[in-house]
């Protein structure tokens, strides 16, 4: 269940990683934990047993660039992969805005994933979730190991519903990111369908049944290297509303209840005239493996493409969006925290109030007329990286009372105004936890940004299908690429270093 | 299964609510948490710690203590309290979306914690009723407050 906060401009979605044990989901969040920039991650947390198994589940909170000014802040949970774990992974499914599922595509494998996958089916079933109408996306994890099943194989196997499949070999971070970025090109569209037809209808403008054109100006981006799609089951036109713009995946149309429309294929794909009809119904589970292959149509055999260091994708940046008009605070707050789309601003006044979370505390400073007061909710590892922000050219004025030894966590002291109670919670937060080291500006960030020069004005906007823009895109620490011999070595020898709250027991998992 | 939409005024009136709870119960910090994990907003010194997962990590917590309710017939227990040597955590059911995630140390009491956590949890489960009924507004045009039309 996705959430939307207008006040700090955020959008939080939920992305759960689901497959069987030892497939490779943990190993996902690491890399992708070890590549992301600092300014896009906060700390990965893993409730795994003293064999590094999953015990509950692994967080990784995420930004993935913007929409319309909106961070959308992506949290990645994995689930322990055991069958005998089934009570916690139902836990971690619940609100879950999106699923990749990571296969193991060994041989001998392909049962503990077809049960997984069932299991999954079920267990979105008890929060009234079918997965069909999900953001579900697949991974065919192991392609380096000797005895896998092709990816036609595989497709025809566990890929009841025609969606994008990736191959992956995710310890050498291979396939990663490009599975990430499909699960959130999909997740961000179907928030896009949801409420752009909720935004239509409640227009007062005759409503299109149709929906809205695409951006007509951005081509399509070349298909990532290791997509494989199977074809789709019936010629259906590509929604026009989804065109891929942002630079990664096919879009993935709504599935409404009726055949599952297959994404685009990026691919060269048989003319869909020989493909049978859409398989409409889910597949009866205890006879799934039994489906013949035929029924899926699986792509032609197109030898498999090895897997190769991809050219990073040229950035598709759309026309920055204007920042709404605001305050000073709030576009500051808006350009160090979200500012994946905009351009850089001008640092904020030297005696600007930095981001408070205890604005609760005390009435707030009076507002200009217009203007957003509180410059909004930061989590701690959402700090806007300003420049200007740890300098100390702009010290905390003298504090009124120095020596005022009552005032601690929790305690109020009602002979200071607003401004003097936010900056003696700053001084002593600051001195209680040892001064916290200051936020350093982005290095990446302004690498991903558009030139300004280059920008044309954006006067008349049309109303537009929102954009996805992840940062993913034109970083290099999100290219799709073998890591190089060095980083293998050093993430294989200090995977163990990762904040993991190791547990003191042992789950009986029959590794001693 | 629809999205939860907080405008300023919606979190204007949860802050108010719980800078009174820190306030009167003498607590350390406090998170209004959804069950799914995530954090709706906080109050009070959180600066240095990772509110995002502290909420995501209370919200598995407390659907352990769900399930582990359901096994002995309960169905679900609406306080857990972790004690520490110092610090504190008590987590309170609001309603069937949220938790409440209050964290305390050893300048007040458990039973001052739950008397006022109760009350504030009374006025959080009005005001979340009424961000149940907010709808979406367009992205582009959103100013953060509530729209006014009819």
């Amino acid at each position: 269940m996705a959430s939307i906060n207008y006040h700090t401009r955020e959008i939080s979605c939920k992305i759960v990683y689901y497959g069987p044990g030892l497939s490779g989901k943990t190993t996902n969040l690491q890399i992708i934990h070890r590549k992301v920039p600092k300014e896009n991650k906060s700390e990965m947390v893993s409730l795994a047993t003293e064999t590094d198994r999953t015990l509950f589940f692994d967080f990784l909170p995420l930004d993935l660039g913007s929409i319309k000014g909106f961070a959308t802040k992506f949290q990645l949970y994995t689930v322990p992969g055991q069958v005998y774990y089934n009570a916690t992974r139902k836990l971690v499914l619940r609100g879950v805005d999106g699923v990749v599922f990571v296969a193991d595509s060994q041989r001998d494998k392909m049962p503990e994933n077809l049960e997984s996958l069932k299991n999954l089916e079920e267990n979105l079933r008890e929060y009234g979730i079918e997965l069909r109408t999900t953001p579900f996306v697949l991974q065919y994890n192991k392609r380096d190991l000797p005895g896998i099943f092709t990816v036609e194989e595989m497709n025809a196997q566990i890929n009841f519903y025609g969606v994008p499949a990736y191959e992956a070999q995710a310890h050498q971070g291979v396939g990663v990111f490009t599975t990430l970025k499909a699960i959130g090109k999909v997740v961000i569209d179907t928030f896009n369908t949801k409420y752009s037809s909720r935004q239509t209808s409640r227009r007062p403008e005759p409503a299109s049944s149709t929906p809205p054109a695409p951006m007509p100006t951005i081509p399509p981006p070349p298909a990532p290297v290791g997509l494989h799609m199977p074809p789709p089951p019936a010629p259906i036109a590509a929604p026009e509303s989804h065109g891929s713009r942002s630079g990664f995946i096919p879009p993935m149309p709504p599935r409404p209840v009726g055949p599952p429309p297959a994404p685009q294929p990026l691919r060269p794909t048989p003319p869909p005239a020989v493909l049978p009809p859409p398989v409409a119904p889910a597949p009866a589970w205890p006879a799934a493996a039994a489906i013949p292959s035929g029924s899926f149509a699986p792509p032609p055999p197109a030898a498999p493409q090895p897997i190769q260091p991809r050219p990073m994708t040229p950035p598709q940046m759309p026309t920055p969006i204007p920042p709404p008009p605001q305050s000073a605070g709030v576009q500051s707050a808006l350009v160090g925290g979200y500012g994946m789309d905009l351009p850089p601003a001008a640092p904020p006044p030297a005696q600007s109030i930095p981001t408070l979370s205890t604005t609760g505390f005390a009435p707030p400073p009076p507002p200009a007329a217009g203007v957003n007061p509180i410059p909004g909710l930061q989590s701690s590892y959402f700090q806007p990286p300003q420049p200007q922000q740890q300098a100390p050219a702009a010290p905390i004025p003298a504090a009124p009372r120095p020596n005022a030894p009552t005032f601690r966590k929790g305690r109020l002291d009602g002979t200071m105004d607003a401004k003097e109670l936010e900056e003696e919670i700053a001084r002593m937060e600051r001195e209680l936890h040892n001064a916290l080291p200051p936020v350093n500006p982005p290095a990446a960030a302004p690498s991903v940004m558009p030139p300004p020069a280059a920008a044309p004005a954006p006067a008349a906007r049309p109303s537009e299908p929102f954009q996805f823009n992840p940062p993913v895109n034109a970083d290099p620490a999100f290219s799709d690429a073998f890591l190089s011999p060095e980083e293998i070595r050093q993430f294989q020898q200090n995977s163990h270093d990762y904040p993991t709250q190791r547990l003191p027991m042992n789950p009986g998992n029959g590794q001693a | 299964m629809s999205n939860f939409i907080l405008y300023k005024e919606d979190i204007d009136r949860l802050n108010k609510v719980m800078a009174k709870l820190l306030a009167s119960a003498s607590a350390t910090f406090v998170l209004l948490v959804h069950k799914d994990g995530n954090l709706l907003t906080h109050q009070g010194f959180t600066r240095s710690f990772d509110t995002t997962a502290l909420a995501a990590l209370a919200a598995g917590s407390y659907a352990a203590t769900r399930a582990i309710a359901q096994l002995i017939g309960e169905n679900e227990f609406t306080v857990l309290f972790h004690k520490g040597k110092t610090d504190s955590i008590h987590i309170s059911l609001v309603d069937e979306d949220t938790i409440m995630v209050l964290v305390f140390d050893d300048r007040t009491n458990q039973g001052m914690i739950r008397v006022e956590s109760e009350r504030a949890s009374q006025d959080i489960r009005t005001i979340l009723d009424d961000v149940r009924k907010n709808e979406f507004t367009d992205l582009e045009t959103a100013t953060g407050s509530k729209p006014t039309h009819a």
